[in-house]
């Protein structure tokens, strides 16, 4: 196989280029469909990723390429590294990584982003604040349901 | 929903809520009316469930309690990933009766659990025109939610609760059943040569008491002293054995939720003991009902054939191995985890103390202090030593096998059936 068949381009929404291997990207679902339906070249368009999620995603795929590759790896030390690889970023890169995992359609990805924000979040304010959420229930239906909800509000 | 100007897909919201322990979610559900909806949808429930069916929930091997003892747990596990509850089961249950302003403060007693529903007896003071002293409830302590059983038409004995499961892991019934003592408890054979164990069986479905008149090849002695195990709509009771040189005894078992016309009760003997010495106890881990038997230091785990007609063997013998730690010998079984089978529970009569062991590991704890409490990885763990002592002091004889009820948190609580008027 040639270099040129070997490796693929991805370029982010603020067209930053990233060369991998084909195995790499074809992790995610969505350029693994491209690529069959050969309706792309060999540089890939990703409109809804910016180049600084990309290369983190990339950096994802390619550990797990490797690993899933030689199946000697153990297991453990690859959820340590996905321990490790979430533990440092923010929620606004937390949840950009989601909607990039979600719209790559990189399942193991989404999860493992999605319980590293369920784990860092045990708060609604914290929901509230970064969701931007509007409370749309009157007090007496927000105190209705905490009625009901009791157990949960109790310390 | 917006988050730095970029839309979050419903889905992916579900992806991150059902993360969450349950406890988190309820309150999530004051967020706004989207997320009470999605919180509250059959898709989201199914999806927690499969996300959390690897850890356990919180649980509690209770003591069956009665009028010389209060509600109290031998072994307690809170605080795990499934829930996060701040605090054990068991202590949840008397502040849950605050919204009953009519009951006393004190005197609740625990007589039995089925798929996270509990079954407690209050004893009230006594009015004239009243016909029992106590009021019998079911429920959900964690969710402070109580359906008042009515008095049954007859003097009987408290005997098991049993619950229906949907499809969907909801418990959508339970029944109460207790068992009539105005007659001798065990009737002379009939003329199909069958024992007769006469029951009052109230359904949540029908929010009424029915007499069923039960047949068992074995006589049925229940005085309520061995609380019944249940498991599936069936409750097992422990009767000893009619010969009193053979103390092994058998297990009667009727299903409550088999068809209405089935009287039929099983009647399953117990492993022959092969010594007076053995130790045993009964219990429920997972799907399967657990019998564990220590003659020091060999232990052995059987497991009930559930495919009762196919089999000529009740008993499965899924674990028999040697306790290699100095320390426990001289043991009693007391119960197995209701998650993990391989996790057993023991009383150390030397070190008057229990003891952990995982038989996979071959690791034994022992637990020295009087209450202990720790935490892991999993969760928080509570350990009652001076009730255990006192348990099995109390029924540490030759014929007893000990049963501890475990009252074990659905992963997803629902509302408590009740009858629809």
């Amino acid at each position: 196989m040639s270099k040129s068949e070997k490796k693929i381009v991805l370029k982010s929404l603020d067209n930053e280029a990233f060369e991998v291997e084909k195995a790499v990207a074809l992790q995610s679902q969505t350029i693994w469909v491209m690529c069959e339906d050969k309706c792309v070249g060999n540089e890939i368009p990703l409109e809804n990723v910016t180049g600084q999620i990309l290369a983190k995603v990339i950096d994802y795929c390619k550990k797990h390429a490797v690993v899933d590759g030689d199946g000697d790896e153990s297991s453990e030390e690859l959820k340590n590294w996905d321990t490790e690889f979430t533990k440092n970023m923010d929620q606004s890169t937390l949840f950009n990584m989601i909607l990039a995992a979600n719209y790559l359609n990189i399942k193991s990805l989404l999860n493992l982003t999605c319980q590293a924000v369920a784990d860092k979040t045990k708060t609604i304010d914290e929901f509230h604040t970064f969701l931007n959420i509007e409370n749309n229930f009157t007090p007496e239906e927000e105190a209705q349901i905490c009625q009901e909800n009791l157990w949960a509000f109790d310390d | 929903m917006e988050v730095g100007g970029r839309t979050m897909p419903e889905a992916i919201l579900v992806e991150i809520i059902a993360r969450l322990p349950l406890r988190i979610i309820a309150r999530f559900k004051s967020v706004c009316k989207q997320w009470k909806s999605v919180i509250e949808s059959l898709y989201f429930r199914r999806f927690f469930i499969s996300l959390h069916k690897k850890s356990s929930s919180s649980w509690s091997l209770m003591f069956r309690s009665d009028y010389t003892h209060p509600i109290t747990e031998a072994i307690s596990f809170h605080g795990c990933q499934t829930s996060d509850l701040p605090k054990s089961l068991g202590s949840y249950i008397i502040p849950s009766f605050q919204r009953y302003p009519n009951l006393p403060t004190s005197r609740y007693f625990y007589v039995a659990s089925s798929n996270g529903l509990i079954w407690i007896n209050v004893f009230v003071t006594r009015t004239d025109n009243m016909a029992y002293s106590y009021k019998s409830f079911v429920g959900n302590p964690v969710l402070q939610q109580w359906v008042e059983i009515p008095p049954p038409p007859d003097q009987c004995t408290a005997t098991g609760l049993v619950t229906r499961v949907d499809e969907n892991g909801a418990v959508s019934g339970f029944k109460v059943v207790r068992t009539c003592d105005t007659w001798r408890r065990t009737e002379p054979r009939d003329m199909g040569g069958m024992y007769v164990w006469r029951v009052f069986v109230y359904s949540s479905e029908t929010g009424t008491w029915t007499f069923k008149r039960l047949l068992s090849s074995h006589p049925v002695n229940y005085t309520g002293s061995y609380p019944p195990v249940n498991h599936n709509g069936m409750l097992y009771l422990r009767e000893k054995g009619s010969d009193p040189n053979e103390p092994t005894g058998v297990l009667v078992a009727h299903d409550f939720y088999g068809p209405e016309d089935d009287n039929r009760c099983l009647v399953i003997p117990l492993p022959l003991m092969s010594s007076e010495n053995v130790r045993r106890c009964l219990t429920t881990s997972g799907e399967d009902v657990f019998y564990v038997e220590i003659l020091c230091p060999r232990l052995k785990v059987w497991r009930l054939n559930n495919n009762y007609s196919v089999s000529s063997e009740w008993w499965h013998l899924s674990r028999e191995q040697e306790i290699n730690l100095a320390s426990v010998l001289d043991c009693f079984p007391m119960a197995v985890n209701p998650f993990d089978a391989d996790i057993v529970y023991l009383w150390s009569q030397q070190h008057e103390c229990l003891v952990s062991g995982n038989l996979r590991t071959q690791e034994f704890t022992v637990h020295r202090q009087e209450s202990e409490n720790w935490g892991d990885s999993e969760g928080c763990w509570r350990i009652n030593t001076s009730d255990s002592k006192g348990y099995v002091e109390y029924n540490c004889n030759v014929t007893t096998v000990f049963i501890l009820s475990p009252f074990v948190l659905q992963r997803w609580m629902d509302s408590v059936p009740c009858p629809s008027n």
